[in-house]
């Protein structure tokens, strides 16, 4: 069952030049099923996955997250859809500079408590995952006191808190050693097992056995890589 | 959000004490210069409802400005013959005439009540002033041993005091008024004449004059239809020698000078609210700009346009309350001070800052406060709720 349905989605810039990073782009993405996404720096991968995560509105196509056409809501419901069923983790490690790491998870998870409230159980997984993050020692730590590997699992935790459906990762493993990116590997197809969809964007070939699919995105258009 | 809003108010103490400070500051100023501006004002109002007299005739050589004889304790000693009151009660326009007599200005030593306090005599049968100031007494006819406190004295009434080594009862209090009758011993005039002719410490009584013929001022009471400063410029041609002082032209000169000070200070104070709300924009600005990343990744969770808003004002008004309670109370806590220098500085009638005023001014204070905040986090905050997540993730910083 797809959670995720991109159909014919196409996305343009300019910026000086007109860019068109997204061409007519057909996607399906299953529940508890890991994507990989590669392709060359600057090529729209990141593009796609705001587009997919409704940070950013298509040009043209459709996209359909849990059977609902994305297109049709307001700004106030899409908001809501972040809130209930994406987890975002940026390229720049990007955490609430004013509260401690903790702060940053308990925030997150009232956040999502507010649209859907007895789903979630992230105050919980909050330890849970400070602990695997090896961050549970930093927990009341300013994110400018943490180093840039300790506020990339800080965002990984924060990401996943408040067990989303969809889980987009931009580059997860960026900053982290050989075996923090193993355990953020791990921590992801544990994720899928529950029953969530990994879409994750890199451009390390090393990754790509860690997925059902891989996908390259070159000159805005998507094709599927056989593994 | 609540939470949100104050961490990034204390974790972020640079930028939130520069608000605050310019908050504060501009707070203080309002607050002080409202107070000072009020006080004043209500000080000289009180001056001309209270007053009494509508002339005053005193010895041409006095010297007296209408400043220093209404609103000082330190008349000069000049004096002249009390027959002078039957010329002037003879003039045109006066309805009734009363003579007081002024003592030297006594030092703290000399009385009980250890502070610099006049003493005059008055008339109680023909006086029309002191009379009409009476808040409490304990009298029928004062007599020679009794005296009347002015406004800036209470609870002495029914007690005893020593005034120049000789005892006198407390008798009545006045109401405070606002002029040097505040900071006066009022007494019968041939008891003040007698008490500073004997007393060693006094030297103000002309060699070779009977004290019991003198007076300091003739206190005139004009028919409703007189204007006293035609009545003052007409006394200059009655032949009578002495000057006479228009003691409401001189509160309607004050008020007027008083009101075109205020206008300029007003002016610039008008300047200094536009500088601080400009710059409390550019805070606001800086303060959306630097959290853009921050705000794209709220907006990327879940916050919503309003609550990113709401953020935004609500740190805004924190922040502005804060520095309006620190500059309210800071202006409320340095107007005596500065009113009392300001008085002295200009010769303006004393007034009182009580607590009505500074429940007004600090409210007042805090409002503006607020609405200086509101006028300058609006549109950042606006601005900052618009954004769009992607690009407010991606670029980092505002345009």
């Amino acid at each position: 069952m797809s959670i995720c349905i991109l159909k014919h989605i196409e996305k343009k810039y300019r910026n000086g030049e007109e860019i068109e990073p997204l061409i007519d782009i057909d996607l399906e993405v299953d529940r508890g099923e890991f994507i990989i996404i590669k392709g060359p720096s600057g090529t729209g991968k990141s593009t796609l996955l705001y587009v997919i995560g409704t940070l950013l509105q298509a040009d043209s196509g459709e996209l359909y997250i849990d059977g609902q056409n994305v297109s049709d809501l307001s700004d106030t419901e899409k908001t809501e859809l972040r809130a209930s069923k994406i987890g975002f983790m940026f390229q720049d490690s990007n955490l609430i500079q004013a509260l401690t790491l903790r702060e940053n998870l308990d925030f997150t998870v009232m956040i999502g408590n507010k649209i859907d409230k007895e789903h979630r159980e992230g105050a919980a997984r909050a330890n849970d995952f400070l602990d695997k993050l090896g961050l549970l020692d930093r927990a009341n730590y300013l994110p400018h006191q943490l180093s840039g590997g300790q506020r990339r699992r800080a965002m990984i935790a924060r990401a996943l808190i408040n067990s989303p459906e969809i889980i987009l990762a931009d580059e997860p493993t960026n900053d982290l050693d050989n075996k923090w990116s193993s355990e953020v590997m791990s921590i992801l197809h544990e994720e899928c097992s529950r029953g969530a969809a990994v879409i994750m964007v890199t451009h390390n070939d090393g990754l790509t056995g860690e997925a059902d699919k891989v996908y390259r995105l070159s000159d805005g258009r998507l094709e599927k890589v056989s593994i | 959000m609540i939470n949100l809003m104050w961490k990034n108010i204390i974790r972020r103490k640079n930028q939130s004490l520069l608000t605050i400070g310019i908050t504060a500051i501009t707070v203080f100023t309002f607050v002080l210069i409202f107070g000072v501006y009020v006080t004043t004002g209500q000080g000289l109002k009180a001056s001309t409802d209270r007053l009494g007299a509508d002339a005053i005739v005193v010895p041409p050589d006095a010297n007296l400005s209408g400043y220093s004889l209404l609103f000082t304790s330190n008349p000069e000693n000049k004096y002249m013959d009390a027959g002078i009151m039957d010329e002037v009660a003879r003039l045109d326009g006066v309805s009734n005439v009363t003579p007081q007599f002024f003592s030297q200005t006594l030092s703290g030593g000399c009385c009980d009540f250890g502070r610099e306090m006049r003493l005059v005599g008055f008339d109680p049968e023909s006086d029309f002033v002191v009379k009409a100031l009476i808040n409490k007494r304990i009298y029928d006819n004062l007599g020679d041993d009794e005296i009347i406190l002015g406004g800036e004295f209470t609870d002495f009434v029914g007690k005893k005091t020593r005034v120049l080594n000789r005892q006198f009862n407390v008798a009545g209090e006045l109401f405070p008024t606002g002029t040097g009758m505040d900071n006066t011993i009022f007494m019968k005039i041939d008891m003040a004449r007698q008490i500073t002719e004997q007393s060693d410490n006094l030297d103000v009584i002309p060699a070779g004059k009977d004290s019991s013929s003198l007076i300091s001022a003739v206190m005139v009471k004009l028919d409703d239809n007189t204007d006293p400063a035609e009545f003052a410029n007409d006394f200059i041609f009655s032949g009578i020698d002495a000057e006479c002082i228009a003691a409401t032209s001189t509160v309607a000169a004050l008020q007027d000078q008083l009101r075109n000070t205020s206008l300029i200070i007003f002016g610039l104070w008008i300047a200094l609210l536009a500088i601080a709300v400009l710059s409390l924009v550019g805070r606001f600005n800086a303060l959306a700009k630097d959290r853009k990343k921050e705000i794209g990744l709220m907006r990327a969770i879940g916050v919503q346009k309003k609550n990113i808003f709401g953020l935004i004002l609500g740190e805004a008004c924190t922040m502005a309350l804060i520095g309006g309670i620190i500059g309210s109370i800071a202006a409320c806590l340095l107007m005596n001070p500065v009113m009392h220098r300001i008085q002295e500085t200009f010769m303006l009638p004393p007034s009182v800052w009580n607590s009505g005023m500074t429940a007004i001014a600090g409210v007042s204070g805090l409002l503006l406060a607020v609405l200086i905040c509101l006028a300058a986090a609006i549109r950042p905050a606006m601005s900052a709720a618009s954004l769009e997540p992607q690009r407010a993730i991606t670029q980092g910083e505002v345009n």
